[in-house]
Formats: structure tokens, sequence, C-alpha cells
């Protein structure tokens, strides 16, 4: 089921020569994919700014071999990725050197949702994946080339993401609470 | 959104697309103001290595200062290089 906005497309659009337009259709998408593998609002926003500025260095080098939302949303899981690991690295600085969320995040964790409680149970990847084949309609294919990863996987890894969501979903909210925390990849 | 442990993925899948729908970036910048932060990107290092080897040469141009002080303050054979000078025929 895609949305609107992918309905619309951006197949046509050659990010060497009509990347403003490329970038007006994949905006919104683009932040949603890194906000579902971030799962934080701000965060997000500072991220979709980071992954448009790569892929505007980039245009030039983009080749036709999948279409460019596709290329667009591989360099916005890359930024995505990126931060995770350089914020998993921060957390073994030195006290004074690593500042640990304040306040507000926790705040904002308990105001999270029951599908971003489900999505934070998948590792940050295969919250990409849902997204992009779920939401965006994207074939496993463009997800295979959006996450780098063999096509082959995409399928089982959505489907074992699929149980995951739908245990979580099911859930009552004291199981919920009780339940680990870890990803599934 | 709760989804029913008897439901199927479809409902799921309709939980996702009310979740993600809301999520709207709160501002959409101009991709001017992209690019524009991007022509700009290299003055910051070139700044920076501009700086650092201007404070490398004068480091150098000051330790040199200080060697050849040192060194030709007590030199001893100077005094017979100036002997020989003055009393060459």
């Amino acid at each position: 089921m895609p949305t609107e906005d992918a309905q619309r497309g951006s197949r046509d659009l050659d990010p060497a020569t009509q990347f403003p337009e490329l970038y007006e259709r994949e905006y919104v998408n683009v932040f949603r994919a890194i906000r579902a593998m971030v799962l934080n609002e701000q965060e997000a926003e500072d991220l979709t700014q980071d992954a448009f500025t790569r892929a505007y260095r980039a245009r030039l080098r983009y080749k036709p071999t999948a279409p460019p939302g596709a290329w667009l949303h591989r360099i916005a899981v890359n930024t995505a990725i990126s931060h995770l690991r350089r914020q998993k690295l921060a957390r073994f600085l030195p006290m004074r050197l690593y500042q640990a969320p304040d306040d507000r995040d926790y705040t904002r964790s308990e105001a999270r949702t029951m599908v971003e409680d489900a999505l934070a149970d998948l590792s940050p990847k295969l919250r990409a994946a849902v997204y992009l084949h779920f939401y965006l309609g994207y074939s496993r294919e463009e997800v295979a080339h959006a996450l780098n990863i063999p096509s082959g996987t995409v399928a089982s890894r959505i489907a074992k993401a699929m149980i995951v969501m739908r245990r979580r979903l099911a859930l009552p909210d004291t199981e919920q609470n009780s339940a680990p925390g870890r990803w599934n990849r | 959104m709760t989804v029913d442990p008897e439901h199927t993925d479809s409902d799921v899948v309709a939980a996702l697309h009310v979740e993600v729908s809301a999520w709207r970036p709160s501002r959409v910048p101009d991709l001017v103001e992209l690019t524009d932060r991007l022509a700009d990107s290299w003055r910051r290092p070139v700044a920076m290595a501009s700086a650092l080897g201007a404070a490398g040469l004068a480091l150098l141009l000051l330790l040199s200062l200080v060697v050849v002080g040192l060194a030709t303050a007590n030199v001893g054979w100077a005094g017979s290089v100036k002997d020989h000078l003055i009393h060459m025929p």
C-alpha cells in the first residue's frame, strides 16, 4: 500500500539534473525512514539534512541501477547507521565527554506509541526495511538496494520483523513494559 | 493502536501507516540553504590547515633562531679565526 507521495514517484527523476524536484518529493519520505531508524524526531530532522547534503554531493555519481528513491534511501540509511554507531561509541567515552540523555528523553520515551515500541524491538536496518516495504511499497530488490543487503534475505527478514511487531502490538501494556528490549536482526 | 492477537499482518501494516503518516518534519529547509552550507564547507578545514601550517613554520623559524644563537655563542675556535683574519698578511 504505497503512500500518495510514493505513488507520485520519483522514478523518472535524474538526481544529476533534477535534484531539486527529487528533494521536494522525497524529503518527507527520507525523514520518515530516518525517524523510523533513530526513533527520535529531532535527530531525524538533522540527519535528514545531512543525508540530503551527502546525496547532493554524490548526485553526479548516481547510476540508474536502482530508482533514485532507493538510491536516496540508501544514503539516508547509511547516514542513520553512522549516527547510531557514533552514539554507541560515545557511550565508551569518559563521563565528561559523554553527556547522558537528559530527562526529556525519558519523557519522550514515555510518550512513545505502541508502533514505535514495536519498531524499537527491531534493529535499525530492519526498521528501515519494514518502513520501505510496508509503507513506501518498495519491492524486495529496491529494499535490498537501499539497505545494501542481498535481495534473498529481505523477504525472510521482513517476515521475521512482522512476527516480532505483531507479537509486540498484541501484548497488553504490562507485558510490554517487562518485555526485553533486545533488537531482533 | 492495539492489534488483536488473532489479527493479521495487514492490521500491523495499517497501524504502521497510521503512525508513520503522522511523522512530519517541523520544517523542510530550502535546498539552497543546504547547498550553501555545502559550498562553504571547504572553508573551515582549509582555514584550519592554513593556520596549523603557519604556526608550524613560525615554530620552526623560532627553533632555528635559538639553535643558531646558541651555536654561535659558544664556538671555541671563533677567537682563533678572528685572530687569523686580523693578523692575515
